[in-house]
């Protein structure tokens, strides 16, 4: 076979592999990029997708938009719940999740399953059982590192994950900042950063937090080719209430200041009075 | 079962002596009231007139080629206990009577071994192959049985036989069988009382009054005027699937092809009486003797023979992690359910129900079968308690128990329309900080966490959250918490522990979650 026939072929079997993984849909197409963010964060497609902070210090970051994303699943789609699967090293770097804090954030507690595992082998196992069983949208955060999670593995759940018909996202805070150099069968890849803070004007008490808002690169979206630049970083805020990502620009942002605590001992109250 | 030589059997089983040494007798020794005393004796060291009890140097200058060993109660109890595992390979209802018998309730199991007598037999050789000395009694009375196998020649007596006989052989059982502190037993000797029958023959209350109640319930159950319960070592399961094989299975995929089979005959029986398993429990016992259980729990009835067979994967896969020693392969392999509940036929319903019941059937399986690998205690539901402690407000307990009481637990707080007070991520310990702040109720300028500056952006706060005063302990102190984003972007959950110059001098800083 000749040199030229030979890459023919490639192009040909790669179009045949596209074509029975979008299971005989047509070819896709590129989409435009509004449409794109839409599409991405559509939660009707399931499918494993990864959550990767671009600095270690991101890796909450990573956790909060992923929870978000399954919530956002979990409200248009109802399921069992979320299974969290949380291994130790990663509850040790970055806590547990908060049953509180998840409540206030959208999520009745009873549709909370936390499973605590040791280590990276465990967590991809729980992952791939809970993706095979259809019963809920799955969070894992593994410490896993190129090794322990690799082409094999992430083809296993992408295929759980098509089986159960489920969406699975995986967080790997050990990677930060490795997103564009993983290979892995994943639908999509995120790299989140943590959203910039309020700006605070020359002079001015510092501002109140914003609600949750991260920095997001699409690394990789199958099917969306050339929707995104893996390049570009979008600033998105997640509105819990209506369990929705929007594209916002940050300075759009209502400011406020906060008041002073009343509370104070009155030694302070009167320092603060007499400056 | 009586294996009047458990100590000594063990110490041969684990260091097989050399040859010369085999000649020697052997025997066990403890400190007993600071004498050093024998407490068992091998075969040999008996037929050269050494008995426990004896004084180790008396044994010694009898027998200077005595081998001596010290005792180990607690290994003796492990070993009679393993024992009493093995035998449930004949019986279900298998207990352990310390320090070195055994009591197997075989009523209803006999006939699968060819008869009492014969089951007698098996049960002997195979401890005798194992290297236990072991002689045995059957009577429809365990003290009795136990007696005659402790004291006796008589090695049956028939179900059917009336009081009176009965009775009889209790009469001809020496009073040692009642096990008297030494003291009674001599009086008794004294007396010129010598055997049971003796005593029977006696009117009650004189006797009830020297011996004390416990020797005379002794002396009933011997003479089975009353009926003592085996206390077996495990519940017999209600349900229970069994099957044997003339040799061991070695291969994990053979023996899992059993299980899957054995948990059709289960789901069978369950389903005819109309319950579903919540605890199921596997057993192996292997060729030489030694005993592997599984046991897992479910988080609702179950009766199908596919998921049940999956979790018992799921627990024989961690087994095999650990290392799974199929040796020279598994016999008898049994499979029960522990504890059922009633379960109704599924109804089949397509309705928008029936589909959210699935979801949650799916849910409770996935449960179970993470619980069965990772560890029940491992997979965890989050329960709202009422409490303002943010590390009290939600308890996180095993998913595959039962819900506690609800609790009447708060909504959660919000700073502000759409702004969650608390974290997504809490630490299960607050993480030490240091803090530099402005004014000494402020929120912090900056921080170092985990070798790292970080910068405020932005805060709102403090929240306080006083320590509660009716369980506290004295020095709890008040925490004021801190909603703090670094110029990064970091969000962080702070708080102060201790009033300044009220509750503490220096009050400590913690970073207590991530948002």
């Amino acid at each position: 076979m000749s040199r030229s026939g030979s890459s023919e072929r490639i192009v040909f079997l790669r179009r045949r592999i596209a074509a029975l993984e979008a299971g005989g849909a047509p070819a896709p197409v590129p989409a435009s990029r509004d449409e794109g963010l839409s599409r991405l964060f559509d939660p009707g497609r399931g499918g494993l997708r990864e959550a990767l902070p671009a600095r270690p210090t991101d890796a909450a970051a990573a956790a909060g938009f992923a929870f978000a994303l399954a919530l956002r699943r979990l409200r248009l789609r109802p399921q069992g719940g979320i299974v969290w699967i949380a291994e130790d090293m990663a509850a040790r770097e970055l806590g547990l999740p908060y049953g509180r804090g998840l409540q206030a954030a959208g999520l009745p507690p009873e549709l909370l399953v936390l499973a605590r595992t040791h280590r990276p082998r465990e967590t991809l196992w729980a992952m791939e059982e809970a993706l095979k069983s259809g019963a809920a949208v799955v969070i894992a955060e593994s410490w896993a590192d190129a090794g322990a999670y690799d082409l094999a593995a992430s083809r296993r759940l992408a295929l759980a994950a098509r089986r159960g018909d489920c969406a699975g996202l995986l967080l790997l805070p050990r990677a930060a900042g490795a997103a564009q150099r993983l290979a892995s069968a994943a639908e999509a890849r995120f790299e989140i950063a943590a959203g910039a803070p309020p700006p605070r004007a020359e002079g001015a008490p510092r501002p109140l937090p914003g609600p949750l808002a991260f920095r997001l690169r699409v690394v990789k979206a199958r099917g969306l080719v050339g929707a995104f630049d893996p390049q570009v970083w979008r600033d998105i805020v997640f509105d819990h209430q209506e369990a929705e990502f929007h594209e916002w620009p940050f300075h759009a942002l209502p400011r406020r200041v906060p008041a002073a605590p009343v509370d104070r001992p009155v030694r302070a109250q009167k320092r603060t009075h007499a400056r | 079962m009586f294996l009047p030589r458990l100590s000594t059997d063990r110490f041969a089983r684990k260091n097989a002596p050399t040859p010369d040494e085999a000649e020697a007798p052997f025997a066990v020794w403890a400190k007993l009231g600071g004498a050093e005393r024998l407490t068992a004796v091998d075969a040999r060291a008996e037929k050269a007139g050494l008995a426990p009890g004896m004084a180790v140097a008396d044994a010694r200058a009898m027998r200077p080629a005595l081998r001596l060993a010290e005792a180990d109660p607690r290994a003796d109890a492990e070993l009679l206990g393993r024992i009493a595992d093995w035998c449930r390979r004949f019986t279900p209802l298998a207990a352990a009577d310390p320090p070195n018998g055994l009591l197997l309730d075989i009523s209803g199991a006999a006939h699968l071994f060819g008869g009492e007598a014969a089951l007698l037999a098996e049960v002997e050789r195979r401890l005798a192959a194992q290297g236990f000395a072991a002689r045995g009694a059957i009577a429809p009375g365990p003290a009795l049985a136990l007696a005659l196998a402790r004291f006796s020649r008589r090695r049956h007596v028939a179900e059917g036989t009336t009081a009176e006989e009965l009775e009889a052989i209790a009469a001809g059982l020496p009073i040692a069988a009642l096990d008297l502190d030494p003291a009674a037993r001599q009086r008794l000797d004294r007396a010129g009382l010598r055997s049971l029958g003796d005593l029977l023959a006696r009117p009650r209350a004189p006797l009830t009054a020297r011996l004390g109640a416990e020797a005379m319930a002794r002396l009933d159950a011997i003479a089975c005027r009353r009926r003592e319960p085996i206390s077996p070592r495990f519940e017999a399961p209600d349900f229970m699937a069994e099957r044997r094989f003339p040799e061991g299975l070695t291969r994990q995929e053979d023996i899992e092809r059993t299980l899957h089979s054995l948990a059709r005959e289960l789901c069978l029986l369950l389903e005819r009486h109309g319950v579903g398993a919540r605890e199921l429990e596997a057993v192996f016992y292997r060729v030489d003797g030694a005993v592997a259980h599984i046991e897992t729990g479910t988080s609702r009835p179950l009766r199908d023979p596919g998921t049940i067979a999956l979790l018992l994967r799921e627990r024989l896969a961690v087994l095999a992690e650990e290392g799974l020693d199929t040796g020279y392969g598994y016999d008898v392999l049994r499979l029960g359910a522990g504890r059922v509940e009633r379960c109704d036929a599924p109804q089949a319903d397509l309705g928008l129900a029936g589909r959210e019941n699935a979801h949650d059937a799916r849910l409770d399986d996935l449960v179970d079968r993470l619980g069965a690998r990772l560890g029940p205690r491992r997979v965890l539901r989050a329960y709202p308690q009422a409490s303002h402690i943010p590390e009290l407000a939600v308890a996180l307990r095993p998913a595959s128990g039962s819900a506690p009481a609800a609790a009447e637990a708060a909504p959660p707080p919000y700073l502000r329309e759409g702004v969650p007070a608390r974290p997504l991520r809490l630490f299960e310990r607050p993480e030490p900080i240091e803090a530099v702040a402005l004014t000494p109720d402020g929120p912090p300028l900056r921080f170092r966490w985990r070798r790292l500056l970080h910068e405020l952006a932005a805060y709102e706060g403090p929240e306080r959250i006083a320590p509660q005063w009716w369980s506290a302990p004295e020095d709890a102190a008040t925490r004021d918490y801190f909603y703090v984003e670094d110029r990064e972007g970091g969000r962080f959950w702070l708080f102060r522990e201790g009033l300044f110059g009220r509750e503490s001098p220096s009050p400590r800083w913690f970073v207590h979650g991530l948002f």
